[in-house]
This record gives structure tokens, sequence and C-alpha cells, in this order.
């Protein structure tokens, strides 16, 4: 006996109705996406004048970031460090405490649903406005309230006054990426606790009968099961080491500072600098680099897909 | 009715199982308590600081009752809103000479330009998604191929061609520009809406086809009256995002002010000039806290009354996972 496959015949309405709603999002796409990316290709090596007229190729754009000395290129070498930093303190600090408060959303302990709206309050309440209000608390209220706590004398180390949170040194970083900390469990928590909510009863009652404990529910039970949600930030988290700009813009109030000023902080800095002059090139050396990031975060971004695939724990 | 305890977990009236208190969850508590207490007293103090009298908070900041009432009062009530609707038409001619606008100016600026794409940036991936799973031809399969490939490979540093093809377009300084920039179908929603127009049962569409409903009719009747929850929650998600945004208008928009670069630009703000008035009225004192607090009261407003209003749909049943296939 044999099947033939009866292949169901497209009418021309139907066909209309498809091209008719496709015919939007695929415009849409070729010029904002498709054209706007090669676009970006020839302006990193297009040479133009004050009126825009072609002048020649080049790679001026590119090299400048590596000219020791250049403003491109100190500007570059800091912000990579505070992109890295960035990225790791979020990683190793914001990421781990993220899960710890799922899972104690996860278990319903007490206060649970309260806390949940807590930590996704930041994420509906504008930066701007929690960044006015947190850059002023750190710059006058906290420092009274450190000079209340410590008794502050002339031969002490400590002179309250001399703590500059929100200016340069390191302690602007450390202001930086505690804002961020404390914003910045919102989304995460949200989708590691629903996640979470998915894990069948079954499996977390059999291993409360085994007798575990809760660190080991949580490391042996929950890790292997959220892992994949992990993993789709750790993935997206590598492309963030260089768009991220950790509200940095509006802490340091445009006006970059190098100890708080991230590679996408930078990029977006001088694509508003070079705004009014499309001749400007700035906008050329923005598009080099974020044409050379590319090349790094495109096959990064896969070999940690790749290690995350092949190392990571199983649910099964 | 009381809870009762079986196999050591307490199980509410409701029928929720919560778990025992241990040292772990015992430590997460305290974090939590510690969390929360930061964010009350910076939320609180900066809201009571917006019905303080500027004057006094420039000379006594941390001093909440008046030390001389002669000279200054302590808790003005809401004189400074009524002063920050005041000076708006003065500051938004100061951020662009082309932009002299009202409160309300701003107030339709902002709700202009956060509806518009947020409507759009749900409505295309909405119907890309429902065109995509209800019709399985090969460009189908492309196109969400695509969608899959744009969010697997990130592509950085278009900002600056972006820019150049809004000026070239002419959507650079319109807020319409922006609702078409904006109005692609990429990203997650896109696979979120895809998802849950492939769970419907091609039956339902068969029967209503012989029934004699056309392909528009199918999806008016049968397709979209499915998504319209989730439909709602992105379109909500996105428009929080765009209300809170002051990157873009920063950007695209130099003669247009929303409520987000006006208040970027008088959080930097220290004296109002061009208007003699106002001038003698603030002078220097606009850049006082309570002034520019007031000014994220207004802001925060719209999408604080969404969040308690919305508040379950916005924390409900959202979940990503899973990088295999």
């Amino acid at each position: 006996m044999t099947f033939v496959k009866k292949k169901k015949k497209i009418s021309k309405k139907t066909l209309l109705f498809y091209c008719a709603f496709m015919l939007w999002p695929v415009l849409q796409f070729a010029v904002f996406y498709i054209a706007v990316n090669f676009n970006s290709f020839l302006l990193a090596f297009k040479k133009v004048d004050a009126n825009l007229n072609f002048i020649e190729w080049t790679i001026d754009h590119f090299s400048i970031w590596f000219k020791d000395g250049t403003t491109p290129n100190l500007r570059l070498s800091a912000a990579i460090v505070v992109s890295f930093k960035g990225y790791l303190i979020s990683t190793l600090v914001g990421m781990p405490m993220g899960l710890l408060f799922s899972f104690y959303i996860f278990k319903r302990l007490p206060g649970s649903m309260f806390f949940r709206v807590m930590l996704y309050l930041p994420s509906v309440l504008s930066s701007l406005v929690l960044v006015l209000i947190y850059s002023y608390f750190v710059t006058a209220p906290f420092r009274d309230i450190l000079a209340r706590l410590f008794t502050v004398s002339q031969d002490s180390k400590f002179v309250y006054s001399e703590v500059k949170l929100m200016g340069r040194g390191q302690v602007s970083f450390a202001t930086l990426m505690f804002y961020n900390l404390l914003v910045g469990f919102g989304v995460s928590v949200l989708l590691y606790a629903n996640k979470m909510s998915s894990i069948s009863p079954d499996l977390i009652e059999a291993s409360e009968l085994d007798g575990v404990n809760t660190w080991q529910e949580f490391f042996h039970i929950i890790l292997p099961e959220v892992y994949p949600t992990i993993s789709v930030f750790l993935i997206t988290g590598i492309a963030g080491i260089f768009t991220n700009q950790y509200n940095a813009y509006p802490l340091t109030k445009g006006s970059p500072v190098p100890d708080s000023t991230t590679i996408g902080y930078l990029m977006y800095d001088n694509v508003v600098d070079a705004k009014d002059n499309l001749a400007d090139v700035k906008l050329a050396q923005t598009a080099a680099l974020g044409l050379m990031l590319s090349a790094v975060v495109i096959p990064t971004t896969f070999l940690v897909r790749h290690l995350l695939l092949k190392y990571g724990p199983s649910e099964d | 009715m009381k809870s009762v305890i079986i196999n050591g977990k307490k199980i509410s009236a409701k029928g929720e199982i919560r778990s025992k208190i241990t040292p772990m969850t015992a430590f997460l508590l305290t974090l939590f308590v510690v969390y929360c207490i930061i964010m009350f007293v910076l939320l609180g103090w900066a809201f009571l600081s917006s019905f303080r009298d500027p004057d006094m908070f420039v000379y006594y900041p941390h001093v909440w009752t008046s030390p001389n009432p002669d000279d200054f009062v302590g808790w003005i009530g809401f004189a400074n809103y009524a002063s920050i609707i005041e000076v708006v038409p003065v500051v938004t001619n100061t951020i662009s000479t082309a932009a002299r606008e009202t409160f309300f100016g701003i107030i339709l600026n902002s709700a202009l330009y956060a509806f518009g794409c947020a409507f759009l940036k749900t409505l295309v991936p909405c119907l890309t998604a429902y065109i995509c799973a209800r019709y399985k031809f090969k460009f189908s399969k492309i196109v969400y191929a695509t969608a899959i490939v744009v969010m697997t490979i990130p592509v950085i540093g278009s900002l600056p061609s972006e820019l150049t093809f809004a000026m070239a377009f002419g959507f650079y300084n319109h807020i319409w520009g922006l609702w078409v920039m904006h109005a692609n179908f990429l990203g997650m929603y896109f696979l979120v809406f895809y998802e849950m127009f492939d769970s419907l049962p091609f039956t339902y569409y068969e029967a209503a086809s012989i029934d004699g409903a056309s392909d528009f009719q199918q999806m008016i009747h049968i397709g979209l009256p499915l998504c319209r929850n989730t439909f709602m929650t992105v379109m909500l998600i996105n428009f929080i995002t765009y209300w809170n945004d002051y990157q873009i208008p920063l950007l695209y928009l130099p003669q247009k002010v929303t409520i987000a670069r006006y208040l970027y630009f008088f959080s930097n703000v220290n004296r109002i000039s061009g208007d003699p008035a106002m001038e003698g009225k603030y002078g220097g004192r606009l850049g006082a806290l309570p002034f520019q607090i007031t000014a994220a009261v207004f802001m925060v407003l719209p999408t604080v009354i969404l969040f308690c209003i919305f508040q379950k749909r916005l924390l409900g049943n959202l979940t990503i996972g899973g990088i295999k296939g």
C-alpha cells in the first residue's frame, strides 16, 4: 500500500493576505536592520569632508583606537576595564543573589510576595528618578551618617569629608555598581522564580523525603532545573559587556569620568556629541569600534553557548 | 480557617504550601529586610522632600522642621508641584529654542511617544508571529529563523548609522518617525506570541474556513482573541520602558521634549534664564532637590498607577529558558 502526499493548493486570496501582512515586517527589517548595519560597515571605512562628500576609503577609524596616547585609545582602555569589572560583579554577585532571592520567593516563605513586588519596583520607576534620589543621598545624607557613626579626629586616617562617592576614584565605581545591584534584581528574579515554579512538586517532595537540607535542595535540585534560564542570561550577558551602560549616563549627568565609563556609555556619548554634525569623525570611529566589537562578541557568544551546553548540568 | 501541617509543611487556608525557616532562609530574610529598608528610606525621603520649602532645604538640607519660622517654612504642601508646572515653558525653551512646551505639552509628547511605540512594538511581532504560525510556508520558516539568529548574534555599534538613516528618511525630530523605526518584529516577544499561536489546533481554522470565514476573519475571530492577555501584558511592559526612556528622545527628538528628557535636563539645571519674571521668582533655587524630586514624582506617577492596577499581570507567568534546539 502506498501513501501519496497531497500538497494543498494555496488560494490566491490566502497568498495575497499573507503577502500583505508580511510586507511591513520584511520592509522594516530590510531597512532598519540589514541596510542600517550595511551602512554602519561602510561608515566605518569611509572618510568624508565637512559637506559629507566622499574622500577615500580608510582604516584610520579603526587604528585610532589602538594608537597610544590618543583620546579614543585612553577612553577605550579605561572603558574596557570598567565594562569587564561590571560584568564580573553583576555575574558573580548579582546573579547568585538573584537566584537566592528567587529561591526564597519560590519557597513562599514569609513576606515573599511583598519582596517580589519590592524587587520589581525599580524596573517600573525611571532610572532617572532613582539615580536622582540615590546620587543625592550618597553625596549628602550618607556622608552625615558616616560622620555620626565614626568619631572623626584630626589624627584619624578616615576623614568622612574626603569620601567622594560620586567623583573620581575607585569609590565612584563602587557607588555605580552598588546602585546597579540594588535596582537590577527585578526582571531576573521574576524569570528565575517563574522558572522555579514550573519544577515538579513531586521532585521537591521526593528530595525532602530523602532528607536533603535547604542548601542541598538549592544546589542539587533547583539550580539544574533553572540552568536553561541562567544560560540565557550568561549568553546574552556577553554582548552586554560591550553595550551595558550600568546607568552611568544619568549618574555622571552625561559627563563621563574614566572610572565609571563603560564601552556602551562611551559609544552612546560619542553619538550624542556628534549628532548635530554628521561629518564628525566620532560617528565613523564609533561605527568602526562597533564593528570590531561585533567581530569579538559573535564568536565568543557561540563559544560560551557551546561550553554551557557541553559542560552545564543536565535537567535529566 | 486555620492552616494545617502535613509532612512538616504548613499549608495555609488558601492551599499554599509554606516551607519552614532554616538558617539559610533566615539569612535571606535578613537580606530582604535590609533591601526593603534601603528602598523605603530612599523613596520615602525623596517623596517627603517634594513637600519641603526649597529655600530651607538649601540652607538646612537635613533639618525637617524650620529652625527659624520667621525666615523659612518647613512644609509647603503642593506649592512645588504648582511651581514645576509654571516653569516648564521656560525650561523647555532652554533645552531647545524651538521647543517651548507647556506642562501638558510634554505629557502629551511622552504619551504619544510611549503609547505609539509600545503599541506598534507589540502589534507587529504579534501579527508577524500569527502569520508565521498559521501559514507554514518556507518564507515563514525563514522569518522565524531570522528572529532567532538576530536574537542570538549581537551586532554592536549601529547607532551612528541608525541616526544617519533617521535623518536621511525624514524620521529625525518626529515622534511618528520613532514609531516607524520601532515597529519591528524582532525580539523575545515574537517568540512568545509564536509559541502561543502555534499551540492552537489547525482544526479551528479549518472549521472556520468550511463555514466560509476569510483569512482575515479567521485572524480576527480565532487567532487574535487567543493572545489578548499576553498582548496587553507585553504592551504594558513596553509602555513603561518607553515612558521612562530618555536616551532615544535625547538623540532623535531635539525639538520635542518628553517628560523623561525634561527630567534629565531639569536634574542638571541650576538657574533659570531667558524669562526675567521667572528668573526673579526662582533664580538659582531651581537646582534645589525638592523641585527636582517634584518633577520626578510627575514622571513616575503614571507608571506607579499602572503597576498598582496591573501588578499581577506584570509579575505573571513570564518565562524564558532553553538554549537547546
